[in-house]
């Protein structure tokens, strides 16, 4: 059982947005894609998703093809963070999270009590009746993390879930950026696959099980932060002259760019 | 895993208690105006019936026994009940396709009128009235009430689909683009009611004047009943689309993730939407800023969650059509303004005042 992409290609016109492309995103484990901008992250993160349709290669989610899947109950097995949300309506933040039930046929009351346990743990419980279009970017960002929590909550019966998220710690301070990958670490506990667009490397280091290296629209490296955290891979890459030593504390790598 | 329950039944997604307890209020008290203002309408006009009475007569219609004036009967059967029945049913269908546009077009600003819809339901139909007669003619009687509708239809879906088409490009969907394509097909299909006047002969430049400025007089039964046999359900068909609208608010990708299927969810409330507008301008006229005005007033007290805000907006927006049918009946009387005068004359100024506050609070 996995979420798995196998030599997948996509053109949009002349352009070649990923290039014989294979991921799998195991239950449990947690995947960082990094690389520079315009590698291909995004738009890999979107086949993913289900978002486009034009690519070859393949693509199934728990031993499943993936357009077998119909669209209500592939949302109870895979959820999205996308980087940023347009929405301007007054929602309450109660509400915006009360919407990642949407997939779900659970019973009014049990949702309710599903996004007040997610409130609290994102810590947002002193929020929720705040109107949404009136937070801070990083509010917001938090806000679609608990939605997409609500979302993935509990099993459905329909195999292992995945959770899929573009640069979720963009728009979040220190603090922020630990919390909300601890709660995706969290989610890992309990047996979700993760896959995350992420741009610092230490961060990354500190949460992933694996990292894998996109540039110029296909994979580079991949492997476990230590195995893959080289100054030569990361200097090709990022065109850049990069340093790793180890971390004066924890047990792995620490990336210094110069 | 225990607690999730596939079997238990569910409409999807609520609100706070305490919110949902503040718009369910709404929507009774809404009721309960509309029901006041249904039976105002039936009691004022060129001949003042007292209240009691519209009560009694309406009572009994529903097996109470009761024995009302003769003349009172028939003025409010054949005039004022079918009028004030077609009053509710443009009212709700114009608020309810006007909220559910905002929404599919993520856009509070997107009024049925504004985009050209109604234009395009009055292109088809004025067309139908000035060069369609004789076609009508040869349709079997209970066909031809419906053949005017049923072209407005056509020609609100054209246009609807038309501006979507092209506000829609690989990078999705551009609001501006789409309220300035609105504007010029709007502008294109008035003239193209210009146009068609020429070839108008005397009775039917009457109707057309009527078109433009839009009334709720001269319903008949029939043609009422007909209209009701498509606007009813479409609302209540568009009002099943609640929790996904909500959803697709945050975003089409968004919807997606949560199992919306956002092409065929949009495609069916644009078809819907322009069903319900369409039969309203066939049979009303161009009536607007209801369908901008009312859904606004709603969302601002109620919040825009669209399981309340489309039934909210059904009541209000018939209740708002009522009073402004009032008004124009008795403003002037005996002499009668349009009803589309009134609901401008009202809607203008708010629109206006909507634009100010939204300069000045960047938001909604």
């Amino acid at each position: 059982m996995k979420l798995s992409a196998t030599r997948i290609n996509l053109m949009v016109g002349t352009k070649r947005l990923l290039s014989d492309v294979s991921i799998d995103v195991q239950p449990g484990k947690m995947i960082a894609l990094m690389g520079p901008n315009g590698a291909g992250k995004s738009t890999l993160l979107k086949v993913l998703a289900g978002e486009y349709t034009g690519f070859s290669g393949e693509l199934s989610l728990n031993r499943e093809r993936y357009h077998h899947w119909n669209s209500a109950q592939r949302a109870r097995v895979l959820g999205v963070l996308p980087q940023q949300s347009s929405l301007n309506f007054p929602f309450s933040v109660e509400e915006v999270v009360l919407m990642g039930r949407l997939p779900h046929l659970t019973s009014t009351p049990h949702n309710m009590t599903v996004v007040s346990d997610v409130l609290e743990r994102v810590d947002l419980t002193h929020l929720a009746n705040q109107a949404y279009p009136s937070l801070s970017g990083g509010e917001k960002q938090r806000v679609h993390l608990a939605r997409v929590l609500a979302q993935l909550w509990e099993d459905t019966g329909l195999g292992p879930r995945y959770f899929l998220l573009d640069e979720p710690t963009s728009a979040l301070d220190l603090c922020h950026q630990h919390q909300v990958l601890r709660q995706v670490k969290e989610l890992t506990r309990q047996g979700v696959g993760v896959l995350a667009v992420l741009h610092d490397l230490n961060l990354a280091a500190s949460y992933a099980d694996e990292l894998v290296f996109m540039d110029q629209a296909s994979v580079q490296a991949k492997g476990q932060p230590q195995e893959v955290l080289q100054p030569a891979l990361l200097s090709r890459i990022y065109n850049t002259v990069v340093d790793v030593i180890p971390h004066p504390t924890q047990a792995r790598p620490l990336v210094i760019a110069s | 895993m225990t607690s999730y329950q596939k079997a238990s039944i569910s409409t999807g997604v609520s609100l706070s208690k305490g919110r949902a307890w503040k718009s369910q209020c709404w929507i009774i008290v809404l009721a309960i105006g509309l029901v006041f203002a249904f039976v105002m309408s039936l009691a004022t006009g060129a001949l003042s019936i007292p209240f009691a009475d519209v009560v009694s007569l309406l009572l009994s219609y529903l097996g109470f026994d009761n024995t009302p004036s003769l003349t009172t009967a028939q003025v409010i059967e054949s005039i004022r009940l079918p009028r004030a029945v077609l009053g509710l049913l443009v009212g709700s269908a114009l608020a309810v396709s006007g909220a559910t546009i905002q929404g599919v077009f993520r856009n509070p600003l997107a009024d049925p009128a504004l985009i050209g819809v109604s234009g395009g339901a009055a292109l088809a139909a004025v067309a139908v009235v000035v060069f369609g007669q004789s076609f009508i003619a040869y349709l079997p009687p209970w066909l031809q009430s419906y053949a005017l509708l049923f072209a407005a239809f056509i020609g609100s879906l054209v246009v609807t689909l038309l501006v979507a088409r092209i506000a829609t490009s690989s990078l999705g969907m551009s609001i501006s683009t789409l309220l300035l394509a609105g504007i010029a097909i709007g502008i294109i299909t008035m003239s193209g009611v210009g146009v068609i006047t020429y070839f108008a002969d005397d009775t039917q430049l009457r109707t057309l004047t009527f078109w433009q400025m839009g009334s709720l007089g001269g319903s008949t039964w029939g043609v009422v009943m007909a209209a009701a046999s498509l606007i009813v359900p479409a609302c209540l068909l568009m009002m099943r689309y609640s929790s996904r609208l909500n959803a697709m608010l945050l975003g089409e990708a968004e919807a997606g993730h949560l199992g919306v299927d956002v092409q065929s969810v949009r495609f069916h409330l644009i078809s819907l939407s322009a069903m319900a507008v369409g039969v309203a301008v066939a049979i009303s006229g161009m009536i607007g800023f209801v369908g901008l005005v009312i859904p606004h007033l709603v969302r601002m007290t109620l919040g825009p969650d669209h399981r309340y805000l489309l039934p909210a907006s059904a009541l209000a927006g018939a209740l708002f059509l009522l009073v402004a049918d009032m008004i124009a009946r008795t403003f002037l009387a005996p002499a009668e303004i349009p009803i589309g005068l009134v609901t401008a004359i009202i809607g203008g100024p708010f629109f206006i005042g909507l634009i100010i506050y939204r300069g000045q609070h960047g938001a909604l």
